[in-house]
């Protein structure tokens, strides 16, 4: 919703302005009411977010057993941790090695893995990136920040169908000490998604 | 289905078992569930020569928008 400014309001943007007539038509029928719509914003600003895949990407880097079951069946396995719902009913999780990186995209519109990942960020609903990462992978994740060698084989996941994919990224180096919930703090959205690697550790004094 | 794959050749990778079928469901034709597959095509079978020799772009495609391969 526009915030409003003395005696000139900001006028909406289309987007905006097709929410809330959207809004207005589903509350006027009796389809929706305001509770629920603040109850599912809340659930999204707060409860769903990346900080779920984070925990999901720690517990797999510290237990093999769960990685396994992850990369197998990732489901279930993302439901072990709590984790689940809307977008998430059918889930696989793809793995970043030294030699093979992958990175997600929905040409057709902008699905993602909300139970893990909460919801997309702008740039990956765009046209741009929905349409150049198939074509040219290297080039987009270098803009990213991202260079990969040539040797790297680049998978590239188009979630054109139900199932949501998300990005096991390697474990960083000089992590071998650091606890899971440590470890939790270097996995980032984006790399999630596969446009970065995950962090690496602070320099140790 | 993305048009950028129509007509390229593919290899199966996994079935995902059924799912309705959106191409009718949408339009109150029918669930019509199908299987889904994901398909994994060479990005040069795709692109051409433009692209990497080893990258690969998967799908999840119904069943019915594939054909056996000739």
């Amino acid at each position: 919703m526009s915030s409003e400014h003395g005696h000139h309001p900001a006028p909406l943007t289309d987007v905006e302005a097709r929410t809330r007539a959207l809004e207005s038509i589903l509350l006027e029928k009796g389809l929706l009411t305001p509770d629920a719509v603040d109850k599912v914003i809340a659930a999204y600003e707060r409860d769903i977010g990346p900080l779920n895949g984070a925990r999901v990407v720690a517990h797999a880097w510290v237990d093999a057993e769960y990685k396994k079951r992850l990369l197998t069946d990732a489901t279930p396995a993302i439901a072990e941790l709590g984790f689940g719902g809307r977008q998430g009913e059918h889930m696989v999780v793809v793995e970043n090695t030294p030699t093979i990186h992958n990175v997600i995209v929905c040409t057709l519109c902008s699905c993602y893995p909300w139970p893990v990942l909460g919801l997309p960020p702008v740039w990956y609903k765009s046209p741009p990136y929905r349409s150049r990462v198939v074509i040219e992978p290297r080039k987009v994740l270098q803009e990213f920040g991202l260079k990969l060698d040539e040797a790297t084989e680049i998978k590239v996941w188009d979630s054109s169908a139900e199932i949501r994919y998300m990005v096991l990224p390697e474990r960083p180096a000089g992590t071998e000490g650091m606890t899971e919930e440590e470890l939790v703090k270097l996995v980032t959205r984006d790399s999630m998604i596969g446009v970065a690697k995950a962090k690496m550790p602070a320099a140790q004094v | 289905m993305p048009r950028y794959i129509r007509g390229k050749r593919g290899i199966i990778e996994k079935d995902h078992g059924t799912f309705i079928l959106p191409d009718t469901n949408a339009h109150g034709r029918g669930k019509n569930p199908e299987s889904v597959y994901t398909v994994r095509f060479d990005a040069r079978e795709v692109w051409g020569e433009q692209a990497a020799v080893r990258d690969s772009i998967y799908l999840d495609l119904w069943e019915s928008y594939l054909e056996p391969a000739s």
